[in-house]
Order: structure tokens, then C-alpha cells, then sequence
């Protein structure tokens, strides 16, 4: 018996070694052709569609799920020391491929489907391009908040009523830094500090997931939730009736306001991509009209292509609550008046507030 | 060596004293490869020392005006709560099942201890769908026409509560072995000299347990001190969720800092242990053979029993039945498992998990053999001291920090390991090796040296010693080291997530990923899956444990 065991023991240390060889060998090829995406999307919203292009390209991706930001740390690295990274980057907003494109670690890319996106969401020299479009929203639990209460702009948050009643992702949520650089590029530095100091005293964090937002405002244990717009959609999907009495509001959307912003989560290129035609494939995919469908209708995001139309009840809620009659939700929304570009330069400096208010 | 023994007789030289005597100081063999060893595994704490303490002092100053002091408060709060509960939930079940007439108590021992299996962070999982509001429990009494409202358990409560749980069966084990090597004759001496059964309880025998306690204690509190899962899940900001999200954020000056006070604390404990243990030896006798009598708990038998059953309930039987019930409603509901775990993945991603810890152990307790024999056979050698305090000294670096600190490290030096599955394999050697080094010196230490002196005067090689001599006594050790530091492996979190490969998930990344999406059912085959093949594992383990007591 112990004999055996001893037997075993070493037989799995040769066999082991072996494997790891092997494995080792195969993730630092991996070159027959499969895909290395990492994304800072997370599964559930990106996998589906992945494995739609599988089944009709043949193509086989591996995709490394986690924080966008230390995946873009992870690429740099990669680049560095080992001179190529994944293929594909693929992200949330669109900050952390500024900051990949000013390390110069990203490869333009353009086609006839990647042209046929709306321009504003991608990069001017097409480093990166947009993939689907989302608007920053406030969730709202309609058992907790009566019409009358309703916050209209993210300015009415700080108001010591909300004490204890917000819930927002932490500092490692992309689109939500994505949002506080904003904020602090269109109303100032000061004003940005102030006003995410005294949200902060009414809101509590969570972890970095918005599903983690969109739940607990379901449930009734905050009345507001900072996320994006589709994860009110994707809350009405819950199969237990009490948890789906949510409700979205857009803030800041009136004349005097300062609107909001709409973040696009995109995809790109890297500039050592070892299968470059088969990650432009992706992104051809991805923006052409069946990934644009694919976005519109079952993430419930904004298509980013024109001719892809937003799915009737997303385009509904933004018209309904905006008095607005145009057939696209990007078109009806007042955006923060800056250009996407912007926030990756800022992204450092906002990372460094986070870090001091604590958020 | 060999030239001195020349000039010597043949006589001389074919017994060796002078050889014997020579290797009584140290031998190259074993010492060099040793100093190696340790140098390996303190290395991510150097770098995590030295990477901390190149922070800015405007950086401290920055976090200590912000999140520093309310992080300190909720980490060594969550401590102490956590190690008081464990210290006194492990002892009284020790108590009732090794000292009283408690129905059941040769059968309860295991169960006590098979909460272990559970990962604490699936314990939490679990617990955060099944109460609060909307929870399972919630829609269950709805089902049989209920209304309550479930209160939720998020913050320190449930961090705390789910990290008693899982910390309790250490104290258990530790206590129950303790309490059984006491000696009858203690405990019938004080009676006859009049004490009351308290005051006998209070003066003699919790002197008697206080190393064990202690031991369990400093378990406990490290435990709680580095737990990233269970503190994330319930949202419950510690020191490790601080820079768990700070590394993501690439903040990685503030990670470090924060990670060198983490480790701090972690040094001062373990320095108090070192200090209280020298304190508070208490010379025991000889295990006496007779057994102790048992107490009769008589009207105490039903709450004594509602406590066992309770606590086996809430940290091993509930959290499996309710990621059983997921499991069986994911099988109904299609939809959420559209885009995860067919069979042949989840396959993939147990062989992941299992072949990276099979490896990691097996490295890990070859690694410790040639200190441990340094350290056993040469106790009072203090370069070999140093060399096992080198070694070990691992077990101030919580693990996400330590998958920190290797990760710099091999970014700087080797980055192709960093993007390599060996990285995996290698932080569970790092993290566990002083688990693996533990089991395989008190492997040395049940093993007379004599053996060894007398099959060296037979003219054994070391090699052959080692064979045939050593091995075979040694086995026993050598698989429990390996057992634990594998199941330690499979269940391994924060490095786990912070190092796996694009490409590479293990069970734990797919649990972790699913069930921090909110999407329990698809979660539940994987983390059954851990649970259900770790089980026989543990009961070797336990079997050890028992057969080295008895």
C-alpha cells in the first residue's frame, strides 16, 4: 500500500512536470490559430457572443476574464518582457485603451465593418473601436423611492436623505472611474473632490461588479445604485417577481444640466497580435450587423452601428423619461461635453483621487 | 573528508567514526541545497519588504489620512472577534465530545473537522443567497406561504460569523488532541485536594490546554488577518479586499504599503505566540493509558447537543445543501447556464485544479526534506535555525501577497515563468511549503537517529539510507504533508485569481467568477466538485492525526 502511494507519488511528479512543460509551452504559443483575448468584460456579457463567432468561424478563442486595468498593466508587461501579449483587448470604456494607445501598444485597425460604427465612439486613428455603447444611469427600487423623491441629476445624491441608501461598485470598476474622470474634466478638479467626498459619506461600495449594484437594489437593500443602463434591463430578467420593481432614471438630462456620459465598451487590437487576421475577424464580427444585434438584443446596449436599431424597450425607457421621439438612445441622451479620447490621460490622476478619498 | 580519513587505519576507515563524528557538524550535502531552499521561499517576502519600504512618505501620509485607520479598525476587529469565537466554539465541542457521555461522540470527531473540505469563501457564498432579503430562505418560506423578512448578513457580522465557522474545527482538533494527552491522575489529584470541578477546570486543565488554545488562537486570527473571499463576498472592507482592489487599480506603491502593515501585524502575532508559549509551558506528564472518565451532562445533554448539531449544520451541512438545491435548479432553469460549464469544461477545470496541486505538493514536501533532516537530526545548529526561520518565513505573507510579491519578482527577473502555468505551481509551493516542512520534521523527529548511525556503520551510502532506512518510517509524514498542502492547493483563492493564465481557469477561478456575478447555479457543480473530492483526502488526513495520537 505505502509502497504504491510512493509510487504514485512520483509517478505524478514526472507526469506533472511533464504537463506543465506542455502547458507552459502551449500558453506561451498558443499559435495554431485559437485567439488570446483578455477582457475587462466580464463573462456572462461577452462569453455568449464569443461562442457564436466560434460556431461560425471555426475560430477558437481563449479568453482571460479580470480587472481591465491590470489587464492593460498585464499586457505592458508582456510587451515588455516577452516582446507580444494577447491578441485582442477587449474592455468597457474606452480610458484604458488610451492609456494602452499612448504606450504605443495597440495596432489601428480598420475596415469596411469596423468604418460603418459611429464615429465618435472610436479612435481617430482607429487604435481602438467602439463595440457597444451604454449611458452611466441611476437604478432606483420603486418600493424605496416614490416618484416625488426621484433624484433627476447626480448632484441631488449628496443630499443627507440618501444617507446609507446608495450603492455604487468600488474604485476597480472601470466604467465607474471612467465616469469620475469625466466628472472631474467637464466641472473641475475642487468641485469633482467635494462632490465624490460627500457621496461618498451616503454611499456604500460594494465589490467591483455592477451586478453585484443591480441585485442589491433589486432586493430592496439600497433605494438608489449608481451602474449602467442595461443592467436595469437585465434586472427585469430576474425570475423572482419582487426583485424586478426597479426603476432607471437618467440624470442630469434637462438644458441647464450637465447630461451624462455615455461610455462605449470597445475592442483592439494589440500591436504584437500573433493572429492578426483571426482578431480582426473578431472585431469585423463584432462590429458587423450580427454582433451589433447581438449587443442590442440580448445585453440590451446601445448598438453602436446605425443601422443595427436599440432594442424597442431599451429605446422605450430613454424616450419615455427624456420626451424624446428620435429612434436612437445615444441620439436622445445629453452626453458630458467631452470627447472619449479625453479620459484616458485623465485616468491616472483619477485613480489617485480614489485612492485618496478612499472610495 | 576523504583525504584526512587516508591517513587514518583501515580499520578506522571502514567504521568512520571520525567520518560520523565530522557530519555531526554539517554536511555540504544537505546544508548548501538548503540555504537554497530558503532563500527561494523568502524571497517574495524580501521583495514585498523591500518593495514596501521604498513607498513615499507623502503616500503614507496620503492613506493614513484616509483609508489607513478605518482599515486597521475593521482588520484587528474582525480578528479579534473571530479568534475569541473559534477559540471558544473549537473548545467547548472538544470538551463535549472528548470528555462527556454526548451521545455519538466517536462518530462526531470526523464530522467536526469535515467543515474543512468547504472552502470558506463557498461557505460565504453560500450564506449571502440564502439570507437576506430576496435570499433563498426568503422565497422557501414564501413557497410554504410565509412572509418574513430575512435580515441579510453583509458587513462584519456574516465575515465574521462565516470565518468562526470555517477556523473552529483548527481549535477543535488542536483541543481534542491536547485534552486527550492530559493526564487522569492530574485532574483526580486536584479533586482529592478539595478544588471544585470549576476551579479544577480554571487552574488545572485550562493551563494545561492553553498551548493548544493558543495555537488554534494564532490560527484563527492569521486566518481572519488574510482572508480576501469570505470579507469581499460580505463586503467587508479589510486590509487584503484594500489591496486586492489597489493592485487591480495598478496602485501598486499604495497595494505594497498597505500589504507591509498587513505583514507587520502578522509578525507581531506570531513574535506574542513565541513569547506567551515560553511563558505558559507546562511540563506534562506521560500519556496515561487509563482514559479519562467521562462527565454525564445530564439535563445539559440537549443544549449540548443543539450546539454540536447547530454547528455542524451551519458550516458544513447547510452551505452543501444549498449549493446542492443551485445545482438542481440550474439544471431546470436553462438560461443561466447558457454560457458556462458544460461537462467537458468542468472536467478541464478540475484536472487544472488538480494536476497544478498534485505537482505544487509534490514539490513542496520534496523541497522540505533536506531541512527538515537538518533540522531534526541538528536541533541546536544555528545556522540550521536561521535556515528554517528563512524557510518558513512564508507564514507571515498572507497569500494574496505573497502572489504579490512573486509576481514582481518574477516580472523583474523571469517574466516567461510569470505568463506561464508554472506560476501557479509555484506560489502554491511558496504559500504552503512551511505546511509541507511542519509534516515532514515531525516525520523526522518519531524516527530514532540510531537507525540511521547504525545502518551508516553497516556501510550504507546517505542515499541508501535515505532508501531504505528513512523512507519507509518517513512515509506516513510524507503523505499527510502532501495531502494537506494539496487540498490547500485546490482550494487556494487570492493567488489563484491573481496569476492563473489567460486560458487556464481552475474550479476556484469558475466558482469565484460565476458566484461574484450573482450567478449561483452555475457555480454550484464546480465548488461541489471541490468539496466532494477533497472529502477523502480530509479523512486520511484526520486518520493521521487520530493514529499519531492514540
Amino acid at each position: 500500500m505505502s509502497l504504491r502511494l510512493v509510487r504514485f507519488i512520483s509517478l505524478s511528479l514526472i507526469l506533472t512536470l511533464f504537463l506543465s512543460f506542455v502547458g507552459s509551452l502551449g500558453i506561451a504559443q498558443s499559435s495554431s490559430g485559437e485567439i488570446v483575448i483578455y477582457s475587462g468584460r466580464r463573462e456572462p456579457l461577452l462569453q455568449p457572443i464569443l461562442e457564436l463567432f466560434e460556431k461560425e468561424t471555426g475560430i477558437k478563442t481563449i479568453v482571460k476574464y479580470g480587472s481591465g486595468s491590470a489587464l492593460a498593466q498585464q499586457i505592458l508587461e508582456e510587451e515588455k518582457a516577452l516582446g507580444r501579449s494577447a491578441d485582442l483587448f477587449i474592455h468597457t470604456e474606452t480610458a484604458t485603451f488610451e492609456f494602452l494607445r499612448l504606450q504605443n501598444a495597440l495596432q489601428p485597425y480598420s475596415s469596411e465593418s469596423t468604418r460603418s460604427t459611429l464615429v465618435d465612439m472610436r479612435a481617430r486613428d482607429g487604435s481602438w473601436t467602439g463595440l457597444s455603447g451604454r449611458s452611466r444611469a441611476i437604478l432606483y427600487n420603486k418600493n424605496l423611492v416614490k416618484a416625488s423623491d426621484l433624484p433627476n441629476s447626480i448632484f441631488d445624491l449628496t443630499d443627507s436623505k440618501w444617507k446609507g441608501k446608495i450603492a455604487a461598485t468600488n474604485s476597480a470598476n472601470d466604467s465607474f472611474t471612467a465616469w469620475v474622470s469625466a466628472l472631474r474634466l467637464t466641472i473641475g478638479e475642487e468641485p469633482a473632490k467635494n462632490f465624490l467626498l460627500k457621496l461618498k459619506e451616503n454611499t456604500t461600495r460594494l465589490t467591483n461588479s455592477h451586478t453585484d449594484v443591480r441585485k442589491a437594489v433589486g432586493r430592496g437593500e439600497f433605494a438608489l445604485g449608481l451602474i449602467n443602463h442595461y443592467y436595469y434591463h437585465i434586472q427585469l430578467e430576474e425570475p423572482d417577481a419582487a426583485v424586478r420593481n426597479v426603476g432607471i432614471i437618467f440624470p442630469d438630462q434637462k438644458q441647464t444640466q450637465i447630461g451624462t456620459l455615455i461610455l462605449a465598451a470597445a475592442g483592439a487590437i494589440l500591436k504584437n497580435a500573433r493572429n492578426l487576421s483571426n482578431a480582426q475577424k473578431v472585431l469585423d464580427f463584432l462590429t458587423g450587423t450580427e454582433g451589433q444585434k447581438f449587443f442590442a438584443e440580448v445585453n440590451y446596449e446601445y448598438p453602436l452601428r446605425p443601422a443595427v436599431p436599440t432594442r424597442s424597450d431599451v429605446l422605450k425607457v430613454v424616450q419615455d423619461s427624456l420626451n424624446c421621439n428620435k429612434t436612437s438612445a445615444i441620439a436622445c441622451l445629453k452626453q458630458f461635453p467631452l470627447p472619449l479620447d479625453a479620459l484616458g490621460a485623465a485616468a491616472q490622476k483619477t485613480r489617485d483621487l480614489l485612492v485618496e478619498i478612499g472610495w | 573528508m576523504g583525504a584526512a580519513s587516508q591517513t587514518r587505519s583501515p580499520w578506522r576507515d571502514r567504521f568512520k567514526f571520525n567520518h560520523l563524528s565530522k557530519r555531526r557538524e554539517r554536511s555540504g550535502g544537505i546544508v548548501l541545497p538548503s540555504i537554497l531552499i530558503a532563500l527561494v521561499m523568502a524571497t517574495p517576502l524580501g521583495y514585498m519588504l523591500y518593495y514596501g519600504s521604498q513607498v513615499e512618505p507623502a503616500l503614507w501620509n496620503k492613506l493614513w489620512k484616509t483609508q489607513l485607520p478605518g482599515l486597521l479598525f475593521n482588520s484587528l476587529v474582525l480578528m479579534l472577534i473571530v479568534t475569541a469565537g473559534a477559540v471558544l466554539l473549537g473548545l467547548v465541542l472538544a470538551w463535549l465530545v472528548e470528555r462527556t457521555d454526548i451521545p455519538g461522540h466517536t462518530w462526531l470527531k470526523p464530522l467536526l473537522v469535515s467543515p474543512l473540505v468547504i472552502p470558506c469563501y463557498i461557505v460565504a457564498i453560500a450564506y449571502v443567497g440564502f439570507v437576506g432579503k430576496r435570499g433563498l430562505l426568503e422565497r422557501l418560506l414564501e413557497a410554504w406561504g410565509l412572509h418574513a423578512e430575512v435580515p441579510s448578513l453583509y458587513g462584519l457580522g456574516g465575515t465574521a460569523f462565516v470565518l468562526i465557522l470555517a477556523t473552529f474545527p483548527y481549535v477543535f482538533a488542536l483541543a481534542v488532541a491536547a485534552l486527550r494527552k492530559t493526564n487522569a491522575s492530574l485532574e483526580e489529584a486536584a479533586r482529592s485536594l478539595g478544588l471544585t470541578r470549576w476551579q479544577v477546570a480554571f487552574r488545572v486543565m485550562l493551563p494545561l490546554l492553553a498551548p493548544a488554545l493558543l495555537g488554534g488562537a494564532v490560527l484563527s486570527a492569521l486566518y481572519a488577518l488574510s482572508d480576501f473571499g469570505v470579507a469581499s463576498i460580505f463586503r467587508y472592507q479589510t486590509f487584503t479586499t484594500a489591496i486586492y482592489v489597489l493592485f487591480n487599480n495598478h496602485e501598486r506603491a499604495a497595494a505594497s504599503a498597505l500589504g507591509l502593515l498587513l505583514i507587520a501585524i502578522t509578525v507581531i502575532i506570531l513574535f506574542a505566540q513565541t513569547q506567551l508559549w515560553k511563558e505558559r509551558r507546562v511540563s506534562a506528564d506521560k500519556i496515561s493509558l487509563r482514559s479519562l472518565p467521562r462527565f454525564s451532562l445530564g439535563f445539559w445533554r440537549g443544549p449540548a447537543l443543539l450546539l454540536v448539531w447547530s454547528s455542524l449544520t451551519a458550516s458544513f451541512f447547510l452551505p452543501i445543501l444549498i449549493f446542492v438545491y443551485w445545482f438542481i435548479e440550474s439544471l431546470t432553469v436553462s438560461a443561466t447556464v447558457a454560457w458556462m460549464t458544460n461537462l467537458n469544461e468542468l472536467v478541464a477545470h478540475a484536472l487544472n485544479s488538480f494536476w497544478t496541486s498534485a505537482l505544487a505538493a509534490t514539490l513542496a514536501i520534496g523541497l522540505a526534506i533536506l531541512p527538515a533532516y537538518w533540522r531534526g537530526r541538528r536541533p541546536n545548529d544555528r545556522l540550521g535555525q536561521g535556515v528554517v526561520w528563512l524557510a518558513q518565513s512564508g507564514v507571515a505573507l498572507p497569500g494574496l501577497l505573497l502572489a504579490l510579491g512573486l509576481a514582481f519578482v518574477l516580472l523583474k527577473w523571469f517574466p516567461a515563468l510569470y505568463f506561464s502555468v508554472s506560476v501557479l505551481v509555484l506560489v502554491y509551493v511558496l504559500r504552503f511549503f512551511p505546511q509541507a516542512f511542519q509534516s515532514v520534521l515531525s516525520g523526522f523527529s518519531q524516527i530514532p537517529e540510531r537507525l540511521e548511525e547504525g545502518a551508516r556503520l553497516l556501510g550504507c551510502t546517505p542515499v541508501g539510507i535515505f532508501w531504505r532506512v528513512i523512507r519507509p518510517l518517513l512515509q506516513p509524514a510524507l503523505l499527510a504533508g502532501w495531502t494537506l498542502v494539496f487540498l490547500n492547493s485546490v482550494r487556494e483563492l487570492p493567488a489563484t485569481l491573481l496569476l492563473h493564465p489567460a486560458g487556464f481557469d481552475t474550479l476556484t477561478v469558475r466558482v469565484w467568477m460565476a458566484a461574484s456575478e450573482g450567478y449561483y447555479g452555475p457555480a454550484a457543480p464546480a465548488a461541489l466538485l471541490l468539496i466532494v473530492l477533497s472529502l477523502p483526502l480530509l479523512f486520511f488526513l484526520w486518520r493521521e492525526h487520530e493514529s499519531a495520537l492514540s
